[in-house]
């Protein structure tokens, strides 16, 4: 393989990891943006996607039954801790908010590792067949998929948030929370339903990322951090800008582990984190400047 | 007139501590005595890391990541480099307060979770270098056989000498953050904690305040390493991962981060606790492995939050100050 077919091959591989990025970090930012929280427990959420997708296709249910209760289940999870443990805590300072939900990210770590042990499980791929082959570079049809179902949960984002009644109340209380109040709109509510769609997203990556690296107890905090990184690099307030930034963090992340040492593609993306919040701490895009308080 | 009240009574705690770990060290086994050492050196961790939640209102969740940097330091310069086990300790501190400040600068200035996020990844980090730096770090399976501190011909050896060494430590940092949080500078981080817009208003700079109390405890933790290393003779990158991190915040948290007395309280209650799980889980849960903890560290992290925010093991002073009608001044 030559150095530009090798390059290629990266950036394709950078593509699909960036796109299970992409999900997690629009989790983030949407719950980030209605409720204020900055949701620890986030990866988690894919990594109970992940888990229970690869556990039911071991008990031969068909792959779409499978996919559609991974996410659900992840949806289910978020917003059990959305109750339990953001809800009771809206009024507390943003430290005890960010240690809650680390507390329920380790107690759902724990309950994983005890329903379904300490070995990955695996889960086969979503369609069977050969790699696709673009210009001596190859793609899994799993990467496929991957991509595909990114654009259709994007496209149905956009449709919630452009459409639908709920979804413009979401964004009035992104907007303005008090004048979103004034209006009728319950922020509590909306916080609910924020984290069962922010369940639902990273339950999605969970399941989808699956059968390349199979699912595993602790895969969420670095799920955690990557989604974080990704929605640093875009800004925080941004879901389009989040998504933008999960593909370029895959890419730069993925060429970094191929071309530099396999070690260290970790090391790369939280530098980029790092000079992220020297240089631009609110987003690539921003406009405006300064500081954020 | 408080401050001088609370030192009378402090000067009595201290005399009772002494006096309770001189009588501990003379009676206890080798067992309790490694406990208490362990107490010692994450009192010194969490002391820092109260100072930095409970007065600037900041969170860590990367000091693993400095305590074992402390370590590796001290370790790699005592044995590839033959430098004297002393001079090692300040080195160790000076490095990974320096690398507390790099990171720290930009990430204060921002909201709260930018640096809880930002020492997480750096912990990570901290961690793959460990074991990925292979010619340096040893990679997995760490360096062994650090050498023993000496003074002239006496080595300090075995866990009565190192009582001596660990807790002076955290009588050290016990009286340093003692004497910084009733400073005047201690009054200006509680205002910051209360209100960040109100303390700048008053001329008060709050985001050098909150970087020089997350670079003080990003020391203290590389001390508490450095000590570590030569306590137990060897270093792995095992000890130093994300969870040890996040002890060290339940740690802060279960004493309540307003009081300097909930450190070690807060270690002990730790430390026990994960020698009561590993001395008794194996037997209430058969196959469960160490990390099933999780559960159990999740599931009380948060009902401590939730119930009693200011910590379980300081309870009993709100009571009292309650009782006498006093308003909440905490030290």
């Amino acid at each position: 393989m030559d150095a530009g077919t090798m390059v290629l091959q990266l950036m394709l591989s950078g593509l699909t990891v960036g796109a299970i990025y992409a999900l997690v970090a629009v989790g983030f930012v949407l719950i980030y943006n209605v409720t204020g929280v900055l949701n620890f427990a986030q990866g988690e959420f894919a990594a109970v996607g992940a888990l229970t997708g690869a556990w039911l296709s071991m008990r031969g249910l068909p792959l779409w039954v499978c996919v559609v209760l991974a996410v659900l289940v992840a949806a289910a999870v978020a917003a059990g801790v959305e109750r339990a443990v953001v809800h009771p805590a809206r009024q507390s300072r943003p430290m005890t908010v960010i240690m809650l939900t680390i507390g329920a990210g380790m107690a759902l770590r724990g309950a994983a590792l005890l329903v379904f042990g300490t070995d990955p499980l695996a889960m086969p791929m979503f369609t069977e067949g050969e790699p696709i082959s673009i210009g001596g570079a190859t793609i899994l049809w799993q990467t496929v998929w991957a991509l595909v179902l990114c654009l259709l949960f994007f496209a149905a984002l956009v449709f919630f948030f452009e459409k639908t009644y709920t979804g413009k109340a979401v964004r009035a209380n992104v907007m303005n929370r008090f004048a979103a109040r004034l209006y009728g709109i319950r922020p509590t509510t909306l916080s609910f339903w924020v984290f069962v769609v922010g369940g639902a997203v990273s339950g999605l990556a969970g399941v989808v990322v699956a059968p390349i690296t199979g699912a595993t107890y602790d895969m969420g905090l670095m799920l955690s951090m990557k989604g974080f990184v990704a929605a640093v690099i875009g800004g925080l307030n941004n879901a389009a800008a989040a998504v933008v930034g999960a593909v370029l963090l895959g890419v730069v992340e993925s060429l970094a582990t191929g071309l530099l040492s396999s070690g260290y593609g970790d090391v790369i993306s939280f530098a980029l984190l790092l000079a992220m919040l020297l240089v631009r701490p609110s987003g690539l895009w921003s406009r405006a400047e300064g500081k954020r308080v | 007139m408080a401050v001088r009240v609370k030192t009378r009574r402090y000067i009595g705690m201290i005399a009772v501590s002494v006096a309770a770990l001189a009588l501990l060290a003379w009676g206890a086994s080798p067992y309790w005595l490694s406990v208490l050492n362990v107490i010692g050196l994450y009192t010194v961790v969490a002391v820092g890391l109260s100072l930095l939640m409970g007065y600037a209102g900041q969170v860590s969740l990367g000091h693993a990541g400095f305590y074992g940097m402390g370590a590796y330091v001290a370790a790699v310069l005592s044995t590839r480099l033959g430098w004297n086990g002393w001079l090692t300790l300040p080195a160790a501190v000076l490095l990974t307060m320096a690398v507390a400040w790099v990171v720290g600068r930009p990430a204060v200035r921002l909201r709260e979770h930018y640096l809880a996020m930002a020492t997480l990844g750096l912990g990570m980090v901290f961690h793959i270098v460990m074991v990925e730096w292979e010619a340096v770090t040893g990679g997995s399976s760490g360096i062994v056989g650090i050498p023993a501190l000496a003074v002239g011909p006496w080595t300090v050896e075995g866990e009565r000498a190192w009582l001596i060494l660990t807790w002076g430590a955290a009588a050290m940092a016990l009286a340093m953050a003692y004497s910084l949080v009733t400073s005047p500078i201690g009054r200006a981080l509680r205002a910051i904690a209360g209100s960040e817009a109100a303390a700048e208003a008053l001329g008060i700079p709050a985001s050098r305040y909150k970087l020089a109390v997350f670079v003080l405890s990003a020391g203290f933790a590389g001390l508490a390493g450095a000590l570590y290393a030569f306590y137990v003779t060897f270093v792995s990158p095992s000890s130093f991962g994300v969870m040890m991190s996040i002890q060290f915040v339940m740690m802060v948290v279960v004493g309540g981060g307003h009081r300097l007395w909930g450190a070690p309280a807060g270690a002990a209650t730790l430390v026990l606790l994960g020698e009561g799980v590993k001395a008794y889980l194996p037997a209430l849960l058969p196959g469960a492995g160490g990390e099933v903890q999780l559960v159990f560290y999740g599931l009380l992290l948060i009902a401590i939050l939730l119930l009693k925010p200011d910590g379980v093991l300081t309870g009993w002073a709100t009571w009292r100050r309650k009782r006498s009608g006093e308003h909440a001044r905490a030290a």
